[in-house]
């Protein structure tokens, strides 16, 4: 071994062993430790507004989960007229949430229920806007769709299942796209509330007509009379119910349409038919 | 284009011409250079890599010719000793004369190193200099690199300085503050679009394939348009001097073999290389069948063929193809599988000692896919395919030297997505020419300052883009040997759909700019400090910074959809330093990077995911007994930003048999906030050996290893909780760290055979 191979290790080790131990001493330090708050200071809101209907239930939590909410939320039409509020105490009641439960079903999260008795005109424009202490104020424009009727209707049935639907109807203005479904009158056994979500008959269209027969066992166990609905539904609406993919690994967030907030204030007109 | 082999030649005689052309200096002392060729004792061809070490304190590599030359430092005659891995040391004192010196080495049968960073050690003058940031790596040193089941070409890249992941899983590069589509991987000249195989744990290309890896950092090669930040190029290993000579490998991920020869008169040299991946067996061993499932393999065959005095042909084809399936949970699963093809063509020739020509060609295609969401979701599809065509001639006068080149690449790119439940939503496809032009030249400014300005004109589907370059290599100044002074300015047009908010392991995603979006650009401004002690110490210092323009996000919100392309504009600074001193028993080199990169998305501020501001890497080896090498490595970097998930909002979904909404199994979607966070210190110590032992005429190599020693959770993910507190009280959100993987500590295991 060299002169320069002899000195080679001792300057080596004076550097390399001091390192290691800072290593390894950094090494011990809790990684598991939460890395910080990145909390968003935001409402979280989900408002249909249907139409025909004079109880307009809207769902309302924090984004980030925090103190109790409380909220005032007010309506006004283009004119700038006050057509409905409503306010949430500071106390929380669960009956407060039933109104909200009928129209978005079971609710999942630290939610307020806020219900507005008001009637939307359809074709109208409402400004919605929400306020919350120590929160941005959440606005949105909702656009009801315009008024429209079921044309003519066809359909080949029994009280086990509908088998071929020919529907149109007339044209709403305002719509982005229309949503045709049937509900039966008795709705097939679910064990767990979620296992009906995907059941069912549903077409979206930007059309207005529909002719098709329907698979067998499309309805399951449910069982008619068969209500007939189509949905004409406005822009926002659709593109949050057709976007977002909860929090798996590979997340992407819910389309919004609220300015200072997240989440949708949309509308859809409802038409629909019993079906003899 | 043009081979290093002939350039260099001729860059020594253009050397010799040089200092018989300046009498001045010439005449008034002794020869300022001493002048080497290393050859094979038994072979006699040229051994490039050699590392020659004098003691005036100087030292110098071999370059692909196995020319040398080191200052004499006003000495008559010099000692120098050499050090090349497979052969024994020489130690010997020549005099200093106006010749050049024929040295022999002759072959060990045994040899370890630790890794060696080359780029240091090389001098940025004239064109056939270092690039300004280059740096290289040869091949058996990697061996030292204790890394995930085996050594890794790709990801022992990662611990030099100026170069960055963003997590553990990825094998992209992040080359001084760059996307890792700024940086191309190159094979023989031709591009390999997804160069890494599994989740990105392990490169493309076989170790076994390459003989160097020339990194660019920032200075780009100029005949490689496109590469807004780096280029890596692979060396590929052309074979061996006429006796047959092969590997044959077995580690924890794959097993490996490759074969050497050349014919008789050494005119024709090839060299065939596969491998194929057995993890999905060592999963099933695990009890982790089906859970994670990889396999992948890769076959490379290169052909070096001298046809003529002063040409040679060179050829190289790749491919590989990777299979993966992850499962997630109950019903989420990850499913993705790529390809890579690529031809690379090329044609050096010495007309005379004034005139180089070099063609170039090739073809590379990529072809991935990959969907999320469980079975029957649906997949997105990319394919990208390049076929080009260049050339370059060069003149070379005393002192300077021009190039004049072209290169023509056709381009198809196509992204295929889906509908509302695939990776991507939408597709886009479009094809087009880029045409390449440029022209250097390498003259000397002052006694000790040269300089090497070259312009280039890349037309990427119509747009004209300049592309100026200039550095300016100050040498010999009192205390440090050169100071290299570097601009350049770089455009690319295609880029790769990431959306770095959450790590989706897979298939790249490839897309071409359209034409109403503009290029990415960068302009950076540089300055390198190089300098080497007596005793084997040897440094480099880098500074940089640099203008970005048009770097692609894609945060999609809703759907991910096309049309939520973004092009945002920012700022990447930094400071290199790496430090290296090897002997024959010890080796060490420790880097620190100091990098800041910060973009704007119209709105504020924002690091991407590959920023830390810290990074420091060491290696240290010990060669121990006669056969056996120990290797720690250390890495320490500032946690890398993410946007975590800040909140949560309702997903409403369309209830068919209730005729309404209602909300989406699981109920609330994750909501990224805007505020970013930066995940813990990574720590990350591995331990190594290598252990040679001959077998006949054959050698036995085990290299073992354990990474991440100390079990640090260095995360690959992290997930928000919410702690529920009593009643009244807030509950706060919490980002934790989750790790991924089932083990903390991961071992490394290889055994080898060359004969």
């Amino acid at each position: 071994m060299s002169d320069s191979d002899t000195r080679c290790p001792r300057s080596l080790w004076r550097y390399a062993v001091p390192a290691l131990i800072a290593a390894a001493a950094t090494a011990c330090g809790d990684t598991a430790r939460p890395l910080g708050l990145a909390g968003i200071d935001a409402l979280s809101v989900l408002f249909v507004v249907e139409s025909p209907d004079s109880i307009q239930p809207m769902l309302l939590m924090r984004a980030t989960p925090g103190p109790p909410l409380t909220a005032a939320v007010e309506v006004r039409d283009d004119a700038d007229r006050l057509v409905a509020t409503a306010t949430l105490p500071a106390e929380f009641d669960t009956d407060e949430l039933r109104p909200c439960q009928q129209r978005y079903g079971p609710v999942i999260g630290f939610a307020r229920c806020a219900v507005l008795a008001w009637t939307p005109e359809p074709g109208g424009s409402y400004h919605v806007v929400v306020t919350a202490p120590d929160l941005p104020t959440a606005r949105a424009e909702v656009a009801v769709p315009a008024a429209y009727h079921l044309l003519s209707l066809h359909a080949e049935y029994d009280r086990s299942a509908v088998r071929h639907i020919d529907i149109e109807w007339s044209a709403s203005a305002g719509a982005y796209r229309y949503y045709a479904m049937i509900q039966p009158s008795e709705p097939p056994t679910c064990f767990r509330q979620n296992e009906c979500r995907n059941q069912g008959w549903l077409r979206v269209t930007e059309g207005t007509h529909i002719a098709e027969d329907i698979p067998d066992g499309t309805f399951a166990d449910a069982r008619g009379p068969w209500t007939l609905s189509v949905l004409a539904v406005s822009e926002p609406l659709h593109r949050a119910m057709n976007s977002g993919s909860g929090e798996g690994l590979f997340p992407v967030p819910p389309a919004s349409n609220v300015e200072g907030g997240y989440g949708v204030m949309g509308a859809w007109v409802r038409a629909s038919e019993l079906l003899p | 284009m043009t081979g290093p082999s002939h350039r260099t030649s001729l860059a020594l005689i253009a050397a010799c011409a040089l200092s018989a052309a300046i009498p001045v200096v010439a005449s008034a002392q002794m020869p300022v250079w001493l002048r080497g060729v290393v050859q094979g004792a038994e072979s006699g061809r040229p051994i490039p890599g050699v590392e020659v070490r004098s003691d005036a304190g100087y030292t110098g590599i071999t370059d692909a010719n196995g020319a040398f030359r080191l200052p004499s430092g006003g000495r008559d005659s010099v000692r120098i000793t050499l050090f090349a891995l497979g052969y024994l040391p020489v130690d010997t004192t020549l005099a200093v004369q106006a010749g050049v010196h024929v040295i022999t080495m002759l072959v060990d049968p045994v040899e370890l190193r630790g890794l060696e960073v080359l780029g240091n050690a090389r001098s940025s003058v004239g064109l056939d200099g270092i690039l300004p940031g280059e740096l290289r790596l040869r091949r058996e040193d990697i061996r030292a690199v204790p890394d995930l089941g085996e050594a890794d070409l790709l990801r022992v890249l990662a611990v030099l300085p100026g170069v960055s992941t963003s997590n553990e899983l990825s094998a992209h590069l992040n080359v001084r503050g760059a996307p890792a589509d700024q940086t191309h991987v190159l094979l023989n000249g031709a591009r390999v679009f997804a160069p890494y195989h599994m989740l990105g744990l392990v490169g493309a290309v076989n170790p076994d394939a390459v003989r160097e890896m020339r990194l660019a950092r920032g200075y780009t090669p100029i005949e490689h348009p496109g590469a807004a930040a780096g280029v890596l190029s692979l060396e590929p290993d052309y074979g061996a001097p006429p006796d047959l000579s092969g590997t044959a490998a077995l580690g924890l991920v794959s097993a490996r073999a490759s074969l050497k020869g050349a014919t008789d008169d050494s005119a024709i040299r090839w060299a065939v290389a596969g491998r194929h991946s057995h993890f999905d067996a060592i999963s099933a061993v695990l009890g982790r069948e089906g859970t994670s499932d990889f396999s992948f393999y890769d076959a490379n065959a290169s052909l070096a063929w001298t046809f003529a005095p002063g040409n040679e042909l060179r050829a190289t084809a790749f491919y590989s193809d990777d299979d993966m399936e992850g499962s997630f949970g109950d019903d989420e699963s990850l499913r993705s599988a790529w390809t890579n093809g690529v031809l690379g063509v090329t044609w050096n020739a010495v007309l005379d000692p004034r005139w180089e020509v070099a063609i170039a060609s090739g073809y590379s295609r990529y072809a991935g896919r990959i969907g999320a969401g469980g079975p029957g979701a649906e997949t997105t599809d990319s394919e990208i395919g390049e076929a080009y065509f260049g050339g370059e001639v060069v003149r070379r006068w005393a002192p300077a030297d021009a190039r004049l080149g072209f290169r023509i690449a056709h381009d198809d790119v196509a992204l295929a997505g889906g509908t509302d439940g695939a990776i991507v939503v939408g597709e886009r496809a479009s094809d087009g020419v880029q045409a390449l032009g440029y022209v250097e030249a390498a003259f000397p400014v002052l006694e000790r300052v040269d300089a090497v300005a070259g312009l280039r004109l890349f037309d990427a589907a119509g747009r004209a883009l300049w592309e100026p370059r200039a550095r300016a290599v100050v040498s010999d100044l009192p205390w440090i040997d050169e100071l290299v002074l570097a601009a350049t300015r770089s455009h690319q047009t295609q880029s790769l759909l990431v959306d770095d908010r959450y790590v989706l392991p897979g298939a790249s995603l490839w897309i071409r700019h359209a034409d109403d979006e503009p290029a990415t650009r960068r302009d950076e401004i540089s300055a390198t400090l190089r300098k080497q002690w007596p005793d084997a110490w040897r440094a480099e210092l880098a500074v940089y910074g640099a203008r970005l323009e048009n770097v692609l996000r894609w945060q999609p919100l809703g759907t991910r959809t096309l049309d939520q392309l973004r092009f945002d504009d920012g700022t990447s600074f930094g400071a290199e330093l790496l430090v290296e001193r090897h002997s024959d028993v010890w080796s060490a080199w420790l880097a620190y990077t100091l990098s800041r990169v910060t973009l704007n998305d119209g709105n504020a501020d924002y690091h991407p995911s590959w920023d830390r501001l810290h990074a420091l890497t060491g290696l240290v080896s010990r060669r121990i007994l006669r056969h056996g090498l120990l290797t720690a490595r250390l890495e320490l970097a500032s946690g890398a930003p993410v946007f975590p998930i800040g909140g949560y909002g309702w997903i409403p979904r369309i209830e068919p048999v209730r005729g309404s909404v209602g909300l989406q199994e699981g109920g609330l979607g994750a909501i990224f906030s805007d505020r970013q966070i930066r995940r813990p210190t990574f720590l990350r110590l591995d331990l190594g050996s290598r252990f040679l032992w001959e077998w006949g005429e054959r050698e036995v190599g085990l290299t073992a290893g354990v990474l991440n020693v100390t079990g640090r959770r260095n995360v690959l993910f992290y997930e928000m909780t919410t702690r529920y507190a009593p009643p009244g009280q807030p509950k706060v959100p919490e980002l934790r760290p989750v790790t991924a993987a089932p083990f903390r500590i991961f071992p490394s295991l290889e055994v080898d055979v060359r004969f």
